[in-house]
């Protein structure tokens, strides 16, 4: 069938529908006259129309039509309202989904928002911040302390401490210790004594501890939001310090030196000091460094430069009305207290790449994993930490130190391992207060259980032996009850102890918070 | 006493109204007044006396839960019929697949029973048979046209597309007709 023939038909088709206009009726009318096959075409047409029509009869309802209609409304409506009270349901249960894809797809999206997060507010955080040695007044013996214990007040009250560690991997981390077990005292002057220095000598010594000092003010800053920031370089000038304390203590005594360092020292060479810090120095392009930010609510890490200068004029205001009343910075203490549920979150978590939170009741330590690049390229350190930690533990067993306060129960000892020969003062053995002593500092141990327990000295061994000849003049040690009694206690605790080394020994555990 | 409410024949818009606005009773009155049509159309398309009911139930659970929605810019009827065109062709559809899904002997079954019973079959049992081998966008607007009376304008609404394709598929839906009904020529066009 051609086209044309196909529209006519089609137009024919919509003529008996009655679907066409009255100019096209005239037309078709016209066509139909004429064209008897046209007129076949209709006809036939009008019977298609005619069978179908009748092809389909009326089908008998349903009588319950209507209350069928009416049940099925009700279940949709039970169905709609029971979907609807599971609408929170469905809710979270998709958004669960998508947290699940999302983490599938970046595993570090949440990690990335949360640093995103503390960028943005680390404007805030990182606003105003002064150098700590001078806000929290530090002193040398502070410093000197940072140097061999690692420990650095955060505030003139004693009440938090900084804390540098490295765990049994050989990872470094910072703590932020309350109330620490064991506060270092008179250290700087127990090294003096021990070296034997003259006032020259000792002067040196303050001066290193000043020229550390200075650098050190870039590298711990804190502010009045409670901010702590800590530049991971610290790791470093720590090590620098107490190198060159030690280069400073080989030269100045040889002798003395050897019984901290009987191995002698790799680092001590015959470089005028302070060495390492003119190398530090001399190797700093920048005061930009990467700092980790403690705060009440959050850690983070970035890079922050210090402004140098006006450092500088702050302090020389500082120091200016030190004597006077105008000494804001003086009041500036750092108390971190981070957020409990905060820690629960963060429990033993990784925090990001470089950080490592670990979260106790008293401290929480940061291990940086990763040292990001440090814009200063430091002497390697790796190779002087071995002999620095042992130069630190020589070092406490080499700092007998005794009250110079000579009273009437006073009397001579030559203790065979210092220098000096001091006055006792010792009314009577006090078990208790060796016992509380002992377990403070096994309490301590306790708190940094990655720590291998160490008695550099048998102490309590060497009392024993020495007592009768210590005590022979006193009227108590005459009762042969009181000097068994004082021996079997001993005996009974040496025991303990060694009982509780070999525990602590045994394996470290974590510290379950 | 109130005067009674007279109900113009195309006032659904007014009982639709009343539905939105809480009235549940003038939803009944929608239903009385198209089931018949829902019905019809129901029956031509699908073709089977046993699923009316069903479908037409189904229909109006659908209209009721969508009654809200509806934006009056139709007419109300056709709103209905084109919800029933869509649930007749969901309806077909399915069974389609249900087709496919069927063990071989008893697709052979039901294909024998037709074919005997076209044989035996009465004029508009044939016609009816040969009105279901036609494809779907043929013969519902030529079912609309000659058994339901629908303008082309109607159909065009009801099944959404335009009024020249509405033309084109009856004019077609007719030709094809024709050549199914070739066999049946002597009995049927007496």
């Amino acid at each position: 069938m051609s086209k044309k023939i196909n529209k006519e038909y089609e137009l024919l088709s919509a003529y008996l529908d009655r679907e066409v206009s009255s100019e096209q009726i005239n037309e078709i009318e016209k066509k139909l006259s004429l064209s008897s096959e046209l007129r076949e075409k209709l006809s036939e047409l009008i019977q298609l129309k005619k069978i179908t029509n009748s092809s389909f009869g009326s089908t008998p309802e349903s009588h319950y039509f209507e209350s069928v209609l009416t049940q099925k409304i009700n279940e949709d409506k039970k169905i709609r309202k029971r979907i609807k009270s599971f609408v929170p349901v469905y809710g979270l249960f998709a958004l669960a989904i998508i947290i699940i894809l999302l983490l599938k797809i970046n595993p570090n999206v949440l990690d990335n928002s949360l640093i995103n997060r503390n960028t943005n507010y680390s404007v805030l955080y990182n606003n105003n911040l002064k150098p700590l040695l001078f806000a929290a007044n530090l002193s040398n013996e502070d410093i000197f302390n940072f140097a061999f214990y690692k420990q650095l007040p955060l505030g003139n009250n004693n009440k938090q401490y900084l804390q540098l560690g490295m765990d049994e991997e050989g990872k470094e981390y910072f703590e932020i210790k309350k109330n620490p077990l064991k506060l270092y005292k008179n250290n700087l002057e127990k090294f003096t004594l021990a070296l034997n220095l003259n006032e020259n000598q000792k002067s040196e010594v303050d001066s290193i501890i000043k020229v550390y000092a200075v650098e050190l003010q870039e590298q711990i800053l804190v502010n009045d939001k409670n901010t702590l920031a800590v530049s991971q370089s610290l790791f470093d000038y720590n090590r620098a310090l107490a190198a060159d304390l030690l280069t400073f203590a080989a030269k100045a005594n040889k002798n003395s030196f050897r019984k901290i360092m009987p191995a002698g020292l790799t680092i001590v060479n015959s470089k005028t000091t302070p060495t390492v810090i003119k190398e530090i120095k001399a190797k700093s392009s920048n005061s930009t460094h990467n700092f980790v930010f403690f705060s009440d609510d959050t850690i983070y890490t970035k890079q922050y430069t210090v402004d140098k200068e006006k450092i500088k004029n702050e302090i020389k205001f500082y120091n200016e009305n030190a004597n006077g009343k105008v000494n804001k910075f003086v009041k500036y203490e750092v108390n971190i207290n981070v957020d409990t549920n905060f820690a629960k979150i963060r429990k033993h978590k990784y925090y990001n790449d470089s950080l490592y939170i670990l979260f106790d009741s008293n401290s929480f330590n940061v291990k940086v994993h990763v040292l990001p690049d440090i814009t200063i390229d430091l002497p390697n350190m790796d190779s002087i930490i071995i002999d620095l930690d042992k130069a630190r533990e020589n070092f406490k067993d080499f700092s007998y130190y005794f009250q110079k306060n000579y009273s009437k129960n006073k009397f001579k000892y030559d203790f065979p391992d210092s220098l000096k020969k001091y006055e006792l003062k010792i009314e009577k053995i006090e078990v208790d207060s060796i016992l509380k002593h002992t377990f403070n500092q096994l309490d301590s141990l306790k708190s940094k259980n990655y720590f291998k327990f160490n008695f550099n000295k048998d102490s309590l061994n060497y009392i024993i032996e020495k007592a009768p000849k210590i005590f022979k003049n006193y009227k108590w040690f005459d009762q042969e009850d009181e000097v068994k009694r004082l021996k079997k206690e001993m005996e009974e605790l040496k025991k303990e102890l060694y009982e509780m080394k070999k525990k602590l020994n045994e394996k470290p555990k974590k510290i379950k918070t | 006493m109130p005067d009674p409410q007279i109900l113009q024949l195309d006032d659904d818009f007014t009982l639709v109204k009343r539905f939105v606005d809480g009235q549940e009773s003038a939803f009944n009155q929608l239903v009385v007044r198209h089931k018949e049509m829902v019905r019809s159309i129901i029956y031509i398309t699908v073709n089977h006396a046993d699923y009316i009911d069903d479908i037409a139930q189904d229909v109006f659970v659908k209209i009721y839960k969508n009654l809200k929605h509806f934006r009056y810019e139709s007419q109300f009827s056709t709103w209905v019929y084109r919800i029933t065109i869509n649930k007749c062709k969901d309806h077909l559809r399915k069974l389609k697949i249900r087709r496919m899904f069927l063990p071989i002997s008893d697709n052979f079954e039901k294909e024998d029973i037709i074919n005997n019973h076209t044989e035996t079959a009465n004029t508009n049992e044939i016609v009816r048979n040969a009105i279901s081998k036609l494809p779907e966008k043929l013969k519902i607007p030529l079912l609309l046209k000659d058994i339901e009376g629908f303008s082309y304008q109607e159909i065009a609404d009801s099944v959404q597309c335009e009024i020249g394709t509405v033309k084109s598929r009856i004019f077609r839906a007719r030709e094809k007709l024709k050549i199914i009904l070739q066999p049946y020529k002597t009995e049927i066009f007496k």
